[in-house]
């Protein structure tokens, strides 16, 4: 397949390009020229209200609650996970614990905090709101938007997730292109399907597909007639439409050259895709998405588990909870478990998606390993530490290793806010962004709270 | 002047010798175009009051307006096309003296709305309610007026949504059920269709989705991508593929106001067709039959003819004038109080669809009678609480009715809505007078004061942007990068106090512009609800709160003294400007004010024209405002000025341009 990939890459020409991906198809006709490309995979998984830090820590290692304030531990502790036992959410990943980095003490205090810190979770800047403000300004490219630049699959970047709101098809609420251009996230599982695998979807599909080239093409030269009339801002605004277009008949060839892999590695639709319980409509999503990956058919996979503010205070229903995300945030219990057990119960339910997740990425062999060899999942809330999030701490789970680049099997916890040593979640953006090849020393804002700390670089603890 | 001012003020630190912040002025070349970004670098830095800095000698004050008046002057037509920019050109040079000649709008084109594009569903006929269409549009997230032509193109994720749209439309018009007949024939793939057949199916789909009949050439290329279709499938999948095709043209897409009516003296009147379709899309989401109809009839040439459908349009009660309210919402911005999620109450109800629905009824009320409204708008004592409209029963006729009703089975002593505007029961008169004294005006509806709040807290902050924008016409500029805005989270003191930290001179130099407009509505709380004291956490007694082992009793509040006082200042008119004891007082003397007036048409202006003014439209504005205040404050005067104004009608022969490119879309 790669050398199938790489011949077209090299046949592309530059104009095909969209104005975006210009550059990156200069780059990568460079890359298919030479050497060959290495695989990297990046996997979001977003859960909304919050992490709480205490919830993560292995068994046998005493985790002091911090401080809402600067201050804090003044050294950083890294502790083997080999012979701990995981925390009860963390258990479904237990077999990769020796690919499992948790990472505590992280702060993210250019977010604004609150509910949800919706773009600005992923995209470590404020959106210009504080005192838990929850601005849903996109101030600049997300992680997962970066990395989309950095390592383009066939789509650059599948965001998929759940909403509470059934009608909603798209939501646009933690990934972002660029400033003002999010990245939408697909909520309902039959969309997301007929969007990455509906060129095969039935038996139809020779023709559909042949067809759309067709009305691509007409549509092509529809706009380029409508912009040989125009010049200057007007021709520039028709010509991004026209890319758009190209961008999307070239991903058709693409898509073409890789059909009999879709035909056999894509997901079988279920009931699930249109079901009203959100636990079924995001184990699609997880199946999608793992589909996704294993098709080659991007690098940069968002799972968006109802985070944003708009959809934080989502019910688990399919786990037999029926109380709401809020209200557990607020301490609220359910059938005798405390707030604490519901999170717990929570998450461990996306970790037995994610250890799902790995189980599939583990069957396919990828030159002298497999597909997990080369890819890394992240684990975090938009709502950092806390249902009312004040990002002093965000907590995250790593699992993966790209190929023995990140040292792993390890308990992280970094020095508190402004000691010597303390880092951000920009840091940790750093470090994927450098793991995918780029030589990008920051990320996001710098935090003026932290001037007199450096805030470059990558967490060079977590290098191998 | 300037060279000698940037000499005097800028070189030391932005020269030869240092470039401070990566900026030099000493080797501007004096070409506007070239040197536009800078200058209007400069222009922001001056009027904001940051550059020079605090230490440096201050520049005289009649310097620093000749400077920004000179730059904005040089860079014309430049000068902010962005939304929110609107405001950088000096109220002054608008409206300080007569201006001589109304100007066109340079020929652009405009992306339909997200509303537009429902509005396009809809002149499809029956298939708005289609499972599985998306919006593909969205408008920037920013506050205000945003949908401004030439700003949004289409991009990739919105092409494939309207690809997939497109395909969901014409499954449903080819449907054998409820499906557009001159398609549904078309559907055997036994008997592939007739030329005419598909002549006319096109003109069928040219009609619903464009409004008019295709010329002989769409005929020629739409008719070629059925026959290149046919190649790879049935014909009934030929037939589908054109009709979409149909739906996703660009100018189906794109409005297009390149002016191709007649030539008057180096612009151009917009077209028949294109003025039917600016004027129905001004006021309402979709194409207006009679509009269209003259258009077609040659019966839309004129600046006269135009101004009788503008009458008709605003006087036609079953024509959906969708767009007004949408002005006013996007004016006052307090349609986001749905966007600022609060922590739900225990002691009464807090529910931001029905405030927000309370004032559009509001809104609308002023609007109906038309006289007096802005000065209505902001000073009015009436208001709409917890208001719907239902059918009687018994007499079948729509009468008012609580709009949220809480459960007397499920209620554990919580308030209706009612509270929040200060009322104990609803009441059967509406709108209702509130209790003497609490609030005026759209800027005191719960709905505002809501959404210009945080999860937690009041925004006096933003309330006194807002009132710095869009009633003083002034700007401040964006949070500098790297500041992270917090208020100290200190619940023993009142907001007021915690606020303070903003009066630090290196955060004063902009916060001076808003924090004392917004403070006056501290007379409310952050769920809008009128208030007399200030309630906070009382240090002492907590600590005192403890039972004999000394273990907490939990925290304990006291009521602190309010202070609503604030002040007008650097207004730019003089009498408004001094202190004011509490919101009502300042409101009033807002809404008397002819500034704020006039920056309410300015608003107008960029709603309706969709750009920014600039300097050229000093007569368009001015028309606009003696218009308004010749006919008693009537809006509907106000926006037959704006709809028939050159600004709207003529479009300028356009001059290659290269010095703007479209901002972001989604």
């Amino acid at each position: 397949m790669s050398m199938t990939r790489r011949d077209a890459l090299k046949g592309m020409t530059l104009s095909a390009g969209s104005l975006v991906l210009a550059p990156i198809l200069a780059r990568l006709q460079a890359q298919a020229a030479g050497a060959a490309i290495a695989a990297k995979r990046f996997v979001f998984v977003v859960e909304s209200n919050g992490v709480p830090p205490a919830h993560i820590v292995p068994a046998g290692i005493k985790r002091e609650p911090r401080q809402q304030q600067a201050g804090g531990p003044s050294s950083l502790l890294d502790v083997p996970l080999a012979d701990k036992d995981l925390p009860m959410s963390l258990e479904p990943v237990a077999p990769w614990k020796d690919r499992l980095t948790i990472v505590q003490g992280l702060s993210g205090r250019v977010c604004g905090g609150g509910h949800s810190n919706n773009f600005q979770a992923l995209g470590a800047f404020g959106a210009g709101r504080g005192n838990g403000g929850e601005g849903l300004g996109i101030e600049g490219e997300t992680i997962d938007g970066a990395l989309a630049k950095t390592v383009p699959g066939i789509f650059p970047h599948v965001g998929l997730g759940i909403s509470k709101r059934l009608d909603n098809s798209i939501v646009y609420n933690v990934s972002a292109w660029d400033r003002n251009k999010g990245l939408p996230t697909i909520v309902k599982p039959d969309l997301a399907y007929s969007t990455l695998f509906g060129s095969v979807a039935n038996g139809a599909a020779k023709q559909e597909f042949a067809a759309k080239n067709n009305l691509l093409d007409f549509l092509k030269d529809d706009v380029k007639r409508a912009e040989s009339r125009l010049a200057g801002a007007e021709r520039e605004q028709l010509g991004a439409y026209l890319e758009t277009f190209e961008t999307l008949r070239n991903r058709q060839s693409r898509l073409n050259e890789i059909e009999h892999t879709l035909r056999e590695k894509g997901p079988v639709a279920s009931d699930k895709y249109t079901s009203a319980v959100e636990t079924d409509r995001l184990d699609a999503m997880f199946d999608i998405g793992a589909a996704a990956l294993v098709c080659g058919l991007t690098n940069v996979l968002t799972i968006s588990s109802a985070a944003g503010v708009r959809d934080f205070d989502i019910t688990f229903k399919g786990l037999g909870l029926n109380i709401d995300k809020h209200s557990i945030g607020h301490g609220g219990s359910y059938q005798g478990k405390t707030w604490a057990d519901l999170y717990n119960i929570i998450r461990r339910y996306h970790f037995d998606r994610i250890a799902e997740l790995c189980r599939k990425l583990e069957k396919v062999k990828e030159g002298d390993g497999t597909m997990l060899d080369n890819t890394v999942i992240v684990y975090l809330s938009d709502g950092a530490e806390s249902h009312h999030s004040r990002c002093w701490e965000w907590p995250m789970v790593v699992l993966g290793n790209l190929g023995g680049k990140l040292k792993t099997g390890r308990y992280v916890d970094y020095p508190g806010y402004g000691q010597k040593g303390h880092r951000t979640t920009a840091n940790m953006y750093v470090t994927l962004l450098q793991l995918a090849g780029s030589t990008r020393e920051s990320f996001g804002m710098a935090d003026p709270g932290l001037k007199d700390l450096d805030q470059h670089g990558p967490l060079a603890e977590l290098l191998a | 002047m300037f060279k000698p001012f940037l000499t005097a003020h800028c070189v030391r630190c932005h020269g030869p010798e240092k470039q401070s912040g990566d900026f030099r002025v000493d080797d501007l070349t004096g070409d506007p175009a070239k040197d536009a970004d800078r200058l209007l670098a400069i222009r922001e830095q001056i009027r904001a009051g940051l550059m020079p800095p605090g230490r440096e000698t201050r520049p005289d004050p009649a310097d620093v307006r000749a400077i920004i008046a000179w730059t904005t002057v040089r860079t014309g037509g430049l000068a902010g096309r962005q939304p929110g920019q609107g405001n950088l050109i000096p109220h002054e040079l608008l409206f300080g003296k007569p201006a001589p000649t109304a100007a066109a709008t340079p020929g652009r084109l405009w992306r339909l709305s997200p509303d537009g594009y429902l509005g396009f569903l809809s002149d499809l006929g029956k298939n708005k309610a289609l499972p599985g269409i998306v919006q593909p549009f969205t408008l920037e997230p920013e506050r205000g007026i945003k949908d401004f032509a030439g700003l949004y193109t289409i991009d990739e994720p919105s092409t494939e949504i309207l690809l997939r749209n497109a395909e969901l439309i014409v499954e449903g018009q080819t449907a054998r059920q409820n499906g557009v007949r001159e398609f549904v024939v078309l559907m055997d793939p036994a008997s592939p269709p007739t030329r005419a057949q598909l002549e006319a199916a096109v003109a069928q789909q040219f009609k619903m989705a464009l409004g008019r009949t295709p010329g002989a050439d769409d005929v020629t290329r739409f008719l070629g991508l059925y026959e290149r279709c046919l190649k790879v499938s049935d014909s009934p999948g030929a037939v589908k593929t054109m009709l979409q095709a149909v739906l996703l043209r660009t100018d189906a897409m794109f409005r297009s106001e390149l002016g191709k009516g007649t030539d008057a003296g180096g612009r151009r009147l917009l077209a028949p067709d294109e003025l039917a379709a600016a004027l129905s899309l001004a006021l309402g989401d979709r194409r207006e039959a009679g509009i269209m109809l003259a258009a077609q009839k040659g019966e839309l040439a004129t600046r006269e003819q135009a101004a009788v459908h503008v009458r008709r349009l605003l006087d036609d009660p079953k024509f959906d004038k969708t767009r007004i309210l949408k002005f006013f919402r996007e004016y006052f911005d307090y349609a986001n109080a749905l966007t600022v999620f609060k922590d739900k109450p225990k002691t009464f109800v807090h529910e931001p669809r029905q405030l927000v629905a309370d004032t559009d009824r509001l809104v609308l009320h002023i609007v109906a009678a038309d006289k007096d409204v802005f000065r209505q708008l902001l000073t009015t004592e009436v208001s709409f609480v917890n208001y719907a409209v239902g059918k009687n029963k018994q007499t079948n006729q729509d009468e008012g009715k609580p709009g949220v009703v809480l459960n007397p089975n499920n209620n554990k002593g919580q308030q209706g809505i009612e509270e929040t505007y200060g009322l104990d029961r609803w009441p059967a008169e509406q709108p209702a007078k509130l209790p003497d004294n609490s609030r005026l005006g759209i800027l005191m509806q719960p709905s505002w004061l809501v959404a210009y709040s945080t999860n937690f807290d009041n925004d006096p902050v933003r309330r006194g942007r807002w009132v710095r924008d869009r009633l003083l016409g002034g700007s401040v500029p964006e949070l500098p990068i790297g500041v992270a805005a917090q208020v100290p989270n200190d619940p023993h003191r009142t907001f007021r106090e915690r606020l303070t930290v903003t009066r630090d001179a290196r955060c004063w130099k902009c916060h001076s512009k808003m924090d004392e407009l917004g403070l006056p509505f501290e007379q409310f709380d952050h769920f809008g609800r009128f208030r007399t004291t200030e309630t906070v956490l009382d240090l002492e007694a907590t600590e005192k709160n403890v039972d004999k082992k000394g273990k907490s009793l939990g925290p304990v509040t006291r009521e602190a003294v309010l202070n609503t006082a604030g002040t007008i200042a650097d207004s730019g008119d003089a009498k408004l400007d001094g202190p004011v004891k509490d919101p009502r007082a300042m409101i009033r003397k807002l809404a008397d004010s002819e500034r704020c007036r006039q920056v309410f048409v300015r608003h107008a202006f960029r709603f309706y024209l969709g750009r920014n003014e600039t300097l050229a439209d000093a007569k368009t504005l001015q028309d606009a405002d003696r218009a308004y205040v010749e006919s008693g404050g009537s809006f509907k005067a106000l926006l037959v000025s704006l709809l028939t104004s050159d600004a709207f009608l003529y479009r300028s022969v356009p001059v290659a341009s290269t010095t703007t490119t479209p901002g972001g879309s989604r």
